[in-house]
């Protein structure tokens, strides 16, 4: 690239503009759905031209030639919507969305280092044709001047105007001119120019610094996939943007920190010709407990740098739902809400997928179309909710629609088609239980299934990315009124609360968000049911493991081993519930998950390790997959026990 | 900051000089390089058996501290110990190589905490001798003299050592081995 960059900082700037850009992109997106409700709001004409003006003029600095081009065409369009010339149509959004999807990959093509496959002559002759149309049109019902635009404004577009008509035919020209109103977006970047011939009209600096910048990049068009790559190799190791407000309060805390340790070490350091040491006991218990303070906040502290608004996966939602809606020719209208919920970045992460499934589904299958709903004496438009909000120590978020609902019925009746209730089970599910079979693996395999109950595809794999991530997912619904999705996410997935129990010798760890309750019991409360122990819960029938048996846990040599009390911990998962056998419940504590390493990591039922304050490593068990292995193995079980089945389905199993 | 009492043995500090050493003469990091000069091995025992590692794969040497069983884990786990705040997966060479259980003292078991590829594990054997300078030369590249066939598969060669033979073991032959069963389940 220039001489005047070395090759770390043009990576730092190959990352900083990927990350702006996408953030633009996807802003853009946003803008444009709004706009089509709006045509003919200024404000946010003049901020969807500003954003788009930006990354062209950055993605110029750094000579990524291939988005300064598509930008250009679309921005020359944007300039006609601005100042009134052609109005934001469906027709002409689409297309406008479809050159910021071509730019989308193109900035991706600049983080992978990977040439994308763009039509982007394509995209430009499309854009090119709307901005001829868009002038014929106006040049026939002339007189709806840019009124409202003030002065600078005015004159800005009026320059623009003049060149766009002339250069249009010679394209780098225009290039070069319709980036003039604006130099100062451009940085000045480069050392003295090379002497290339200025454009005709326009001699003088202003011209030749963006002419320039031009030359430049186009000199480094053969560098520029190698700083592609630099930024390619950045996506491994991830960045996170922190408000300097939280790192100020770390840095506090961490002052705080060191202030209590030095309090520590002084304290034990001079021990000689302590005579009162009751009174220098009680002043080691203060140090440790002001510690005790800092680094309870301090973990806060520092779990709140990872904590980003949920808005960054619900901004995508604007423009998924107008695109889907618009393709299925249905009227659907997106009410957002609690975009400022935070969550775990790696959370984040996680809920986007299952979030597009679940809502591609209510508009898919969920609302109706306009038709339909007229005769139902429903509003034409449908409405898909999203709202998150937090809960406890759990963020939950709501999508919901107003459309069809689920049918309780014909789920039951495909389960059993399917083999995965019998039909006397069938007959025992409530009707929420038996929505909530959806999320069965098994279930939604078959298309078929989606065509006859309106939902499936894929909602197993929506609970297990869920469940992946210590959250829970269920479903209410009603018939003709629409249904409602409700995902319930940890705050942070790297600490937990955990229940810690005691079977024999052994210690586990688990997870406190599942745990309903636990009970005392002793071994004369368990009956069995066809075979399977089972707990009469408040006269309710619930399931029961021995976490001893399951673990195999080795008997201790007095005897059976077994303590007289035992007690019952009642995990939940969705709408499943399980009791876990244990010996002993110690206490609770907060436990840091560490991954067991890849040679035990694939084991089911175990969620991974954590190491408690004396130094041992306890287990922490994945009560979801207990669950899942549970049921799977009551379904595939010996047929003494699909009797029992029926009767734990009724637990609401 | 470790409150377990993790004794590092006399010999986890002498293997960092000889580390550096043997990089400047063997300077390879995985697998075995019969060609010239010295060889440095980590030799311990399993039951009545002496074995060799390469000492460019071993991270340190600990006594066997408190180790949690891990439920479902393939057979040869012994478990998971703390090594300073990471979970380190223990796998138990003698259950591995499907050797009767030990009669000796556990005093004398250690932890060799190996590393390749940047998966790290610790080998639970029944006693760590010392290093082994040895020219590359006095191994006799053996890879199958019908030790059983999960020996064979994973040992490099023997080193004649006197009247004693030390069975070399390849440590990516044996970790691929061991991942591989593991992903079995």
């Amino acid at each position: 690239m220039s001489e005047g960059f070395d090759n770390d900082e043009m990576k730092e700037i190959v990352q900083d503009f990927l990350q702006e850009a996408s953030e633009m992109l996807e802003g853009l997106d946003n803008y444009f759905v709004q706009l089509e409700n709006n045509p003919e709001d200024r404000t946010l004409l003049n901020e969807i031209f500003r954003t788009a003006h930006s990354i062209k003029g950055s993605a110029g600095f750094i000579g990524l030639n291939r988005i300064v081009e598509v930008a250009h065409h679309a921005e020359n369009v944007l300039n006609q919507l601005r100042t009134g010339n052609m109005r934001a149509e469906p027709a002409v959004v689409d297309i406008i969305l479809e050159s910021m999807d071509a730019l989308k990959v193109l900035v991706n093509e600049v983080r992978t280092g990977e040439q994308a496959d763009v039509d982007i002559d394509g995209i430009n002759m499309k854009l090119d044709l709307l901005l001829q149309w868009g002038e014929d049109t106006h040049s026939e019902t002339p007189g709806e001047e840019a009124g409202g635009a003030d002065s600078e404004m005015a004159s800005a577009v009026r320059e623009e105007k003049v060149l766009d008509t002339r250069a249009m035919p010679k394209e780098e020209a225009s290039l070069e001119e319709s980036s003039l109103p604006e130099t100062s977006v451009v940085p000045p970047p480069l050392p003295p120019p090379p002497p290339s011939p200025p454009p005709v009209s326009h001699p003088g600096p202003q011209v030749v610094r963006p002419a320039s910048s031009r030359e430049e990049a186009q000199n480094a068009e053969a560098g520029s996939p190698k700083g592609a790559e630099g930024g390619g190799g950045g996506e491994a190791d991830q960045t996170i943007r922190v408000e300097i407000s939280r790192l100020d309060s770390v840095m506090n805390l961490v002052g705080e920190l060191v202030l209590g340790r030095n309090r520590l070490v002084k304290l034990s350091g001079d021990i000689d010709g302590v005579t009162d040491f009751e009174r220098r006991i009680k002043e080691v218990a203060e140090a440790i407990s002001q510690l005790n303070r800092v680094t309870t906040d301090l973990q806060t502290a520092v779990i709140k740098t990872r904590m980003q608004p949920i808005k960054k996966v619900l901004g995508k939602f604007p423009r998924m739902v107008r695109d889907l809606s618009r393709k299925m020719g249905k009227s659907i209208r997106l009410e957002l809400s609690g975009e400022e919920t935070e969550l775990d970045k790696s959370v984040i992460e996680e809920i986007g997928d299952p979030l597009v499934h679940i809502i591609r589904n209510s508009i898919d299958h969920g609302i109706e179309m306009p038709d339909d709903r007229i005769a139902q004496g429903k509003d034409p438009e449908g409405v898909v909710r999203i709202s998150a909000y937090q809960e406890g120590n759990s963020i939950v978020i709501e999508i919901s629609d107003d459309g069809r609902g689920i049918d309780a019925e014909k789920i039951r009746r495909k389960a059993v088609e399917k083999g995965i209730i019998t039909e006397a089970d069938a007959m025992r599910l409530t009707d929420s239980e038996a929505v909530n079979i959806i999320f069965m693996p098994g279930f939604s395999t078959a298309e078929k299934v989606t065509d006859v109950s309106g939902r499936g595809v894929g909602m197993d794999v929506v609970r297990t990315n869920i469940n992946k991530i210590n959250g829970s997912v269920e479903i209410s619904t009603q018939k003709g009124a629409g249904s409602t999705f409700t995902i319930r996410l940890p705050l942070t997935i790297a600490i937990i609360q955990a229940l810690m129990v005691t079977i024999g010798p052994e210690t586990y760890a688990i997870p406190l968000a599942s745990v309903v309750e636990t009970v005392k019991i002793t071994e004369k409360d368990i009956k069995t049911l066809s075979g399977s122990e089972v707990l009469n819960l408040r006269q309710q029938v619930l399931p029961l493991i021995r976490l001893r048996d399951e673990f195999k846990v080795p008997h201790q040599g007095d005897g059976t081993g077994i303590p007289e009390g035992q007690y019952v911990v009642v995990v939940q998962v969705g709408s499943k519930n399980l009791g876990l056998v244990v010996d002993r419940l110690p206490y609770q504590e907060e436990v840091v998950i560490k991954s067991m390493g890849q040679i035990l990591s694939g084991i089911r039922g175990l969620a991974g390790a954590t190491i408690t304050g004396d130094g041992r490593v306890v287990i922490i068990l994945d009560v979801g997959e207990i669950l899942q292995d549970v049921s799977l193995r009551v379904k595939k079980g010996v047929t003494s026990l699909d009797s029992v089945s029926s009767e734990r389905l009724e637990a609401g199993v | 900051m470790e409150t377990t009492g993790m004794a590092i043995a006399p010999l986890g500090r002498q293997e960092e000089t000889t580390r550096e050493l043997s990089r400047e003469i063997s300077g390879v990091p995985g697998g075995v390089d019969f060609g010239e000069g010295i060889l440095q091995l980590v030799s311990f025992r399993l039951g009545e058996e002496e074995y060799a590692l390469d000492v460019m794969n071993v991270h340190e040497i600990n006594r066997i501290s408190e180790v949690t069983r891990v439920p479902k884990a393939p057979y040869f786990v012994e478990g998971v110990m703390n090594l300073r705040g990471k979970i380190l997966p223990v796998i138990n060479l003698r259950k591995r190589f499907g050797f009767p259980p030990p009669t000796t003292d556990p005093e004398e078991a250690r932890t060799i905490v190996v590393f390749h590829e940047g998966l790290t594990v610790g080998l639970a054997v029944d006693q760590v001798f010392q290093v082994i300078r040895i020219g590359r030369e006095k191994i006799e590249k053996n890879e199958g003299i019908g030790l059983g066939n999960v020996l064979d598969a994973v040992m490099a060669g023997v080193a004649h050592l006197g009247e004693n033979l030390v069975v070399l073991l390849d440590l990516p032959k044996l970790l691929a081995a061991i991942q591989k069963d593991a992903g079995k389940r």
